[in-house]
């Protein structure tokens, strides 16, 4: 059984996807494209098990889903500076990379500008995930 | 379809099992909300109803130094589990954050930061949501508003002038835009109370009043203390009319 957090990120997509269908009178989700922002750390390999298991029984059922992912990119408020993130683990700890996996945003907790070091900036992508689109069947 | 937010979708499913929501606000800092939220999960778990506890004050949580949490976390389980808190279903940032460390958002980080932890908490079956708000009429309460149509507002004042002040314009607000309204406590009284002109102007409910307790700085963070103090007996009193 899938006991991680991915799992609430999974149902949120489906749950979202059927509901965006039904608003546009489709009877079939043929595909469903995710961006799947990298700061948050997701398990990719629980997170597609999981879109698996929701989307059975659902008008998702056969839909194909895919992935694009997205690296981490930050502004900082202060000086401008922008900056991108390949992997968390080289600069943070285990715990740090736990809390921002579950909240993206408290990465303004761990993480300063490289450039002037203030604790103020703007994540500009890759905070987590979205749905980029969805294909339907409408009959 | 374009660039579709999948997380209100999972809020709204997992507040479905929730009966009634409360939003404990005030324009003004320093009237006692957090202490009325703790309280007021406190005094509906003791009347035997399942409750759960939110303390969605990013930049000052403090419901976990009210009822006695230390060292508490979550357990994953198809999202995050609340923590078990004598008997009450409890949510912090303090945990995911950790006790000592503190973070600073602006109001695009601070929107998307409580839908992400909303979105991820599974409430299970509650009869009563409350959740802390922090003070004035910021990102938290306009995003809480918008994402749970269903939240009724507890609004907190003290009988000063700058509280009521203040007070008047997030009612103002709240009625202006049709929000829904559970009604006022008049909180810290030490002689009479005073705001039942104020309720009557905004044609709300005034709930009751709580006493000004000097018991309470003792009792924050020990539960058996918290139940002998004036404020909660007072509390426990008003949820039984009112609820």
């Amino acid at each position: 059984m899938v006991s991680l957090h991915e799992w609430a990120l999974a149902e949120s997509i489906i749950l979202t996807a059927v509901e965006e269908a039904k608003k546009a009178m489709a009877s079939k989700i043929k595909r469903i494209i995710i961006v799947v922002g990298e700061l948050q750390t997701i398990d990719i390999d629980v997170l597609k098990f999981a879109l698996e298991e929701i989307k059975k029984g659902t008008i998702a059922e056969n839909a194909i889903i895919e992935y694009v992912y997205e690296k981490p990119k930050f502004r900082c408020n202060v000086c401008g500076y922008e900056w991108e993130i390949n992997s968390l683990s080289e600069i943070l700890d285990e715990d740090a990379i736990e809390s921002i996996h579950f909240i993206p945003e408290l990465s303004l907790a761990f993480l300063r500008c490289p450039k002037c070091g203030k604790q103020d900036f703007s994540i500009l992508k890759g905070r987590g995930i979205y749905i980029k689109e969805i294909e339907v069947v409408t009959q | 379809m374009n660039g579709i937010d999948p997380r209100i979708a999972r809020i709204k499913k997992s507040l479905s099992s929730v009966q009634r929501i409360y939003s404990i606000v005030s324009g003004k800092g320093g009237v006692g909300k957090t202490t009325i939220a703790s309280l007021m999960a406190l005094a509906l778990n003791d009347l035997d109803k399942k409750v759960g506890l939110i303390d969605l004050d990013f930049f000052g949580p403090n419901c976990h130094v009210v009822l006695g949490v230390k060292n508490f976390g979550y357990k994953e389980e198809k999202g995050i589990e609340p923590f078990d808190a004598h008997g009450l279903k409890f949510v912090s940032i303090v945990p995911f954050i950790g006790d000592e460390k503190y973070v600073a958002m602006r109001g695009h980080s601070l929107s998307n930061a409580i839908i992400e932890l909303l979105s991820i908490i599974n409430w299970g079956k509650l009869d009563y949501l409350i959740i802390d708000m922090p003070p004035g009429m910021g990102d938290t309460l306009i995003e809480i508003l918008r994402i749970i149509p269903t939240v009724e507002n507890i609004v907190v004042s003290t009988s000063s002038r700058l509280s009521i002040e203040t007070v008047s314009k997030l009612l103002e607000f709240l009625k202006a835009n049709k929000y829904r309204m559970f009604g006022l406590i008049e909180n810290m009284v030490v002689n009479a109370p005073k705001l039942s002109k104020l309720t009557d102007k905004f044609k709300i409910r005034y709930l009751g009043w709580l006493p000004y307790d000097n018991s309470l700085e003792n009792a924050l963070g020990n539960i058996e203390k918290l139940r002998q103090t004036n404020l909660y007996r007072s509390l426990k009193q008003l949820l039984n009319t009112h609820l």
